[in-house]
């Protein structure tokens, strides 16, 4: 018999999810806020756990104590910047005002893909399926090239080469992930999606804002059915099943579990739409899940993670 | 008991069908690799943590990197398992507790937080706030003030001549203070003065052109001063820094701290008092007023005739639309002078000083 898709499934329960936050929330005000990185790490085991694929579940490894260190390096790393540009501005001098917004805003640039490299080496290798565990091998020098070459030209172009550059990205982080002997690619091209992104702009301001719906589901695919998982030499692409419709009902109902609830609707709304999301995808082809050896080395620095998190820098892992 | 499930070597993705019995001081993993039957002992101190949070599906993950794991697919083993190792540790998590309280205890739960919330909210954060406002050093406030002054003057043309005589009428009230005050008239029709922390008051044109007499500048002044001297600015900044911390914690969200540095000094201006601050200026400058014998009527008269701005068409006075509710500060500054006795004396000196002013503006 031969297998020609392998499915993703999200288990998550509103009720549980809720009592994990309401938790997190309680302890990190007790903490007056050190509680955070425990929060984070329990938030993310919860979803890892309830997130099935080919019937085995993810598990997420990370600690409380280690996104801890990280959390701490990374608010030094960032108070430090503030520190520069605040002793700028009321050091009285125009100039030395100057130069330190410019350290600023250059040491928050920098940070990006130091954020992105570290953030994606910690998530990844925290990260396993039946025991074997995924792995970022991305250079960090190399990411950095892409993202200063990226940046300037979104910049000089007014943001028309964003979409190249997102797909640049994408291209070179996913070519680095493996889970075990199994290696992710991604195959966008940046001309699509900037027609996708053309059209979203133009299309939902002429129907009022109905085209939106349609522009999420552009998205979600192009996202989604340009990534490949290659195994043993045999390439499988994801396919995501997700319709504006789907989009549609889960937004009204998710809206209605917010406001009438005064927000104590919010942790089901937030699984709704990755059970949404998730339960679209698969995976085309005959993938053999009993044939993925480990090879993957540990990695525990949580920094890149934390300053991802503090810089609100959103990849969709 | 033995249950059935699946064990997972840490070497690859296979998952062994297999028999897990629950011994006294070990589980035994029994199953078939393919080419002979293996037998595995797990010892119960090695199990990593685990709060049993899935429904249906159980995973028991054991020793050092790359970890070993079992799953069993029946609801029963995670029970067996607190059974059968009552004292260790792996099953005993808070959050496996809370799950284990059912409905009634999330309720409770969710109780106390909005509760300490609110608490935190409304009484701690605002006491926090005005006791670390209490502790900035003045150069730290003057310092403040003077980087978001250069930039709200900046483009603006300044009266030297009116300003000084404004800073020699302030002097000429006497008030007492740690604070080196220093007026500055603004050219610009804006109906609107304030305060910034430090010691700068900034008045504008369009503010002294609606005044009368020598009692409503020195209510302007007194009330300015107010906010200088009960350091309110100061206060503000803790107060809306702390909420935005509260804000931020309770959405987990901490690029919120990075979103504080982006805000600017010169969004001091917007900030805005609370009604509260306001009337705490109003009251401490009708109190000073009163300290050194002005008629306090000159509070009521200005914002009369604000009032009166307000009504009539063009340019609504800016100090009323960051002060809101005129009516009610009408009324409260009547009654509060009706409380009191004044004694009232004669000032030449403000109000030739007033005189000059008011002429300057003229020409």
């Amino acid at each position: 018999m031969e297998i020609v898709s392998t499915k993703v499934k999200f288990y998550g329960d509103g009720a549980k999810y809720f009592g994990i936050l309401i938790v997190n929330v309680l302890l990190t005000i007790v903490t007056l806020g050190l509680y955070y990185p425990w929060a984070r790490a329990k938030n993310l085991q919860y979803l890892y756990g309830e997130t099935e694929f080919a019937g085995s579940r993810f598990t997420f490894h990370g600690t409380g104590k280690e996104m801890f260190k990280g959390f701490v390096k990374a608010i030094a790393i960032v108070f430090a910047l503030i520190l520069i540009s605040q002793l700028g501005a009321f050091s009285g001098s125009k100039l030395l005002a100057i130069i330190g917004s410019l350290i600023y805003l250059f040491g928050i640039l920098l940070l990006i893909p130091l954020a992105i490299h570290g953030g994606l080496r910690y998530r990844m290798s925290r990260t396993s399926w039946r025991g074997i565990h995924f792995g970022y091998r991305g250079n960090l020098r190399e990411l950095f090239g892409i993202c200063v070459k990226g940046i300037l030209l979104s910049v000089f172009t007014l943001g028309i080469y964003s979409s190249w550059f997102h797909c640049n990205l994408r291209k070179y982080l996913e070519s680095n992930i493996r889970l075990g002997n199994c290696k992710f690619s991604f195959e966008g091209e940046g001309g699509d999606l900037f027609i996708i992104n053309l059209k979203g702009f133009f299309f939902t301001i002429f129907t009022l804002g109905i085209y939106m719906f349609w522009y999420i589901r552009n998205l979600n695919h192009f996202s989604i059915n340009n990534s490949r998982l290659e195994q043993d030499g045999n390439v499988f692409s994801f396919k995501s099943d997700l319709t504006p419709g789907d989009i549609f009902v889960t937004g009204i109902i998710n809206y209605f579990l917010i406001v009438f609830t005064l927000g104590i609707g919010t942790p089901w709304a937030v699984l709704r739409n990755m059970r949404m999301v998730i339960d679209n995808v698969e995976l085309e082809g005959a993938f053999n899940p009993d044939a993925v050896i480990q090879t993957e080395e540990n990695y525990a620095d949580a920094t890149g993670d934390d300053l991802l998190s503090m810089l609100d820098v959103g990849l969709d892992f | 008991m033995t249950f059935e499930g699946k064990y997972f070597d840490g070497k690859s993705s296979v998952g062994y069908a297999t028999k897990i019995q629950l011994n006294s001081f070990n589980i035994q993993i029994n199953y078939n690799d393919g080419v002979s039957s293996q037998s595995i002992s797990w010892e119960p101190s090695k199990i990593h943590a685990n709060d049993f949070a899935s429904n249906g599906k159980i995973y028991l993950k054991y020793g050092d990197y790359p970890h070993q794991y079992i799953e069993v697919n029946d609801n029963r083993f995670a029970e067996e398992l607190k059974l059968s190792y009552p004292s260790e540790k792996f099953h005993k998590g808070a959050y496996s507790f809370l799950f284990s309280t059912g409905f009634a205890g999330l309720a409770v739960l969710a109780a106390v937080v909005v509760a300490l919330i609110a608490l935190s909210y409304f009484f701690i954060l605002p006491a926090v706030s005005e006791h670390l406002a209490a502790t900035v050093p003045i150069e730290w406030e003057k310092q403040l003030g003077d980087a978001s002054y250069s930039k709200m003057v900046e483009g603006e043309s300044v009266d030297e001549e009116n300003s000084k005589r404004m800073n020699k009428f302030f002097r000429q009230l006497h008030y007492q203070s740690d604070y080196k005050i220093d007026v500055v008239v603004v050219k610009d029709k804006v109906m609107n003065a304030f305060a910034l922390p430090g010691g700068k008051i900034i008045v504008y044109e369009g503010i002294l052109r609606t005044m009368d007499n020598s009692e409503e500048l020195a209510a302007l002044l007194s009330h300015e001063f107010s906010h200088v001297q009960l350091r309110h600015s100061t206060k503000n900044i803790f107060r809306s820094l702390s909420s935005y911390m509260l804000i931020s914690v309770l959405l987990g969200d901490a690029s919120g701290i990075t979103a504080i540095v982006i805000q600017n000094a010169n969004q001091l201006k917007q900030l805005g008092y609370s009604r509260t601050l306001e009337e705490e200026a109003d009251k401490n400058g009708l109190k000073l007023m009163k300290q050194q014998h002005v008629d306090p009527k000159g509070m009521e008269d200005l914002f009369r005739a604000l009032k009166k701005e307000e009504g009539s068409e063009g340019d609504v006075p800016e100090f009323l639309s960051t002060h809101p509710l005129t009516n009610e500060r009408i009324n409260y500054v009547r009654k509060e002078i009706a409380k009191h006795n004044y004694s009232i004396e004669e000032h030449e000196q403000l109000d030739s000083l007033w005189k000059e002013i008011k002429g300057n503006l003229e020409e």
